[in-house]
C-alpha cells in the first residue's frame, strides 16, 4: 500500500467549513482508530466539529484556539473561525431585539473591548437607560436582479410544453 | 477443465447463447476441478476488455459454492466487474447476481468500502443506459455504503428515479424492491432527508404481499418514528397497502405505536418515559438514535406552536408551555431561528420573544431558480409518463385485451373488429 496517507484531516476540516456536520460525523466514525492515535491533530479538528455539532459557542472557540495547527490546517481553521463568526453575526442581528453584551461576546468568542469596538463599528445602537444592552441593526440582504438569456430559453421551451 | 476454457475461447465472439449452454452443462466439470485449475481457469481468462465475460462469470459464480480465500476472492471478482462486458453479463443475470450478493457479504465482512465502487459499476452494467432500471445490485451497493458508514456516496443513485423493472436482464425479485426502498430509507435517514426517508419506507410497508416480512416489520418501525420527526400528523398507512398485512405489523411493533400515541399528547414528559420504559428495544433495533431525534423535534413542534397562539411571551412562560425543562431556552430558539424553524426576536431586556411572521417575500432569484427547476422536473415527468403510456397503448396485449372486451360487448360490431385490430397493429407498427 505504500505511504499514501488519506487526507483525513483536510476534509474534516472542509465538511465543516460547509457546514456538513453530517457527513463530518460519519467521516470520524469511518476513520480507522489507528490513525486517529497517530494524528492527535485529527482529534482536535473533531472537538470543533463536536462543538459545532451541539452548537456550543464558548466551546468552539475553545477548541479551534487549543491545538497547534500545522500550516495548511491552520489557514483552514482560520477561515472556519471567520465565516462562523460572520454567520454568527447574521443571526445576532436577526434573532435579537435586544441584546446584552455578555451574550455577543460568548457567541462571538471576543473580549469585551473587541466587542464593543464590533458594535460601534455596526452602528447599534445603545439602550438610553441600561448599559450594555444594544438594539442590532438589521442586515438589509441584497436582492440581485437579472435574468439571462438561459432564462429566455428555458421560458420558451415552457411555452412550447404548454402548447403541446 | 480444458475443454470448457476452450469452448469459452472459441465461442465468445461467435455464439454466445451455445456458450451458455454448454457452461451450464459443464458446472458438474468446474465443480470437481482441483482449485489449482480454478484458479489457472480463471487467470486464463481474465482480460481487461472482458472478452470471456460469460465463461469467467460461471467459473467465479462456481467459486461462490466452494471454501476460498476471500482476499483473492475480493480481487477477482472487482477486476471482473470492471471489465465486464455489458451483453455477455445480461445472458446470464442469475449468475451475476449471485456472484455479487456472495461478494457483497464477503466485502462487508472484511471491509465494507471496498465493494462500493464495483458494485456501483455493476449497477451500470446489467441495467439500461438511461439507468431507471432496478437492479438486484442496488440494494447490495446500499448495503455495503451503509455498512461502511459512507451514505453521501449512494445518494445519487436513490435521487435518479428508479422505476423499471425488467426480470429477465436483471435476475430482480420482490425482495430485491423491497430491501432497495429500506436501505434506501436508512441512507436518507443519515442525511436527515426525513420526506424522502419516509416516502421509501411507505413503499417497503404497501408493496403487493400476501405473507409479512422482517423487512417490512424493520421499515414500518422507522416509518413510524421518521413520520413523528417531520410531525406528519397521522403515521397512516397509504390505502393500497393491505390491511390485514398491516394490521399484523402493527401487533408486532406496540412499543412504537406507544410511542407514537405519546408524542400526540404533545407532552415532552410523558414522551420521555415512554422512550426510557422501551429503551431496550429501540436499542436493540437500533432505532434509539432515532427516537431520541423524535424527543428534540417535539420539543421544536412544541415551541413552533406557540407562535400560532402568541405574538409575545416570556421566556420562562415558554419553558413551562413546551414542556422544556433545561436553562437552554434561549440557545435553543436561536438554533430554531438559524434553521428557519421558527420567526421570532429575542429580547435579553425583558426576557421576552416575539413572534412573527416569516419575512420571505419570494421575489429573489433563488426563488426563481427553485421554481424554474421545479418547473422543469414535472416537464421532464410528463414526458416520462407520456413514454410509458404510449409504450402500453401500443402493446399487444393491451390491443388484444380492448378488443376482446369490445368483441364479448357488442357482436354485431364484429366486421369493424377487423378493421380496428388491423388499424391498431398498423399503428403500433408505426409507433416503435
Amino acid at each position: 500500500m505504500g505511504d499514501f496517507q488519506a487526507p483525513y484531516d483536510i476534509l474534516l476540516i472542509s465538511y465543516l467549513i460547509v457546514g456538513d456536520l453530517n457527513n463530518a460525523r460519519f467521516l470520524w466514525k469511518r476513520i480507522p482508530s489507528q490513525t486517529k492515535q497517530q494524528n492527535p491533530q485529527l482529534g482536535a479538528l473533531w472537538s470543533i466539529g463536536q462543538a459545532l455539532w451541539n452548537e456550543n459557542y464558548p466551546l468552539f472557540y475553545a477548541s479551534v484556539s487549543a491545538y497547534e495547527w500545522n500550516v495548511m490546517i491552520g489557514t483552514m481553521v482560520s477561515i472556519l473561525i471567520e465565516q462562523f463568526r460572520q454567520k454568527t453575526f447574521k443571526l445576532l442581528s436577526r434573532g435579537f431585539s435586544m441584546i446584552s453584551t455578555n451574550t455577543i461576546s460568548t457567541h462571538l468568542g471576543l473580549s469585551p473591548e473587541d466587542t464593543l469596538q464590533l458594535i460601534a463599528e455596526r452602528g447599534w445602537e445603545e439602550h438610553p437607560e441600561i448599559e450594555g444592552m444594544f438594539k442590532p441593526k438589521p442586515i438589509e440582504e441584497i436582492l440581485r436582479e437579472g435574468s439571462s438569456l438561459a432564462d429566455l430559453q428555458s421560458l420558451t421551451n415552457y411555452v412550447v410544453f404548454l402548447h403541446k | 477443465m480444458e475443454e470448457v476454457v476452450n469452448n469459452v475461447f472459441v465461442l465468445s465472439e461467435v455464439d454466445l447463447d451455445d456458450l451458455k449452454e454448454r457452461l451450464e452443462n459443464s458446472q458438474e466439470i468446474i465443480l470437481r476441478s482441483t482449485p489449482d485449475q480454478l484458479e489457472q481457469a480463471i487467470t486464463q481468462l481474465y482480460l481487461p476488455t472482458g472478452d470471456y465475460t460469460l465463461g469467467l462469470l460461471y467459473l467465479l459464480s462456481v467459486k461462490c459454492i466452494l471454501e476460498f480465500d476471500p482476499t483473492v476472492f475480493i480481487q477477482q471478482v472487482t477486476g471482473f466487474i470492471s471489465s465486464a462486458n455489458s451483453v455477455q453479463l445480461r445472458k446470464a443475470p442469475a449468475k451475476f447476481r449471485l456472484l455479487c450478493e456472495k461478494y457483497t457479504d464477503i466485502c462487508c465482512q472484511e471491509n465494507p468500502i471496498i465493494a462500493i465502487k464495483p458494485l456501483s459499476e455493476a449497477i451500470w452494467k446489467i441495467g439500461n443506459p438511461t439507468g431507471n432500471l432496478l437492479t438486484p445490485q442496488h440494494w447490495m451497493l446500499l448495503k455495503s455504503a451503509i455498512l461502511a458508514k459512507c451514505y453521501h456516496a449512494v445518494v445519487p443513485h436513490l435521487k435518479h428515479s428508479v422505476y423499471n423493472i425488467e426480470n429477465t436482464l436483471t435476475n430482480v425479485e420482490s425482495k430485491d424492491v423491497r430491501l432497495f426502498y429500506y436501505y434506501g430509507g436508512i441512507i436518507f435517514l443519515s442525511q436527515k432527508e426525513f420526506r424522502n426517508a419516509v416516502e421509501f419506507f411507505r413503499n417497503v410497508i404497501s408493496s403487493p404481499a400476501l405473507v409479512t416480512s422482517v423487512i417490512m416489520i424493520e421499515a414500518y418501525k422507522k416509518y413510524v418514528l421518521a413520520s413523528l420527526i417531520i410531525n406528519s400528523t397521522t403515521t397512516q398507512v397509504p390505502r393500497y397497502a393491505s390491511n390485514g398485512l398491516i394490521r399484523h405489523v402493527r401487533s408486532l411493533c406496540s412499543p412504537y405505536e406507544e410511542f407514537a400515541t405519546s408524542y400526540r399528547t404533545n407532552s415532552l414528559e410523558d414522551l420521555s418515559k415512554c422512550l426510557e420504559n422501551h429503551s431496550e428495544e429501540f436499542v436493540k433495533d437500533g432505532n434509539f438514535g432515532l427516537a431520541k431525534q423524535v424527543l428534540e423535534s417535539l420539543a421544536r413542534e412544541n415551541i413552533a406552536r406557540l407562535t400560532k397562539t402568541y405574538l409575545t411571551l416570556s421566556i420562562e412562560d415558554i419553558a413551562t408551555q413546551a414542556g422544556l425543562l433545561d436553562g437552554h431556552l434561549i440557545e435553543r430558539v436561536l438554533s430554531m431561528i438559524q434553521k428557519g424553524q421558527v420567526f421570532a426576536k429575542i429580547n435579553e431586556l425583558d426576557g421576552m420573544i416575539s413572534f412573527h411572521e416569516s419575512t420571505e417575500k419570494y421575489n429573489s432569484t433563488t426563488t426563481l431558480q427553485y421554481l424554474d427547476k421545479q418547473i422543469h422536473e414535472t416537464i421532464g415527468l410528463y414526458e416520462q409518463l407520456t413514454t410509458i403510456d404510449n409504450e402500453i397503448a401500443f402493446s399487444n396485449e393491451y390491443i388484444h385485451k380492448i378488443l376482446r372486451s369490445d368483441r364479448g360487448g357488442s357482436r354485431s360490431w364484429s366486421g369493424m373488429d377487423e378493421d380496428d385490430y388491423n388499424s391498431s397493429l398498423a399503428m403500433s407498427m408505426s409507433g416503435m
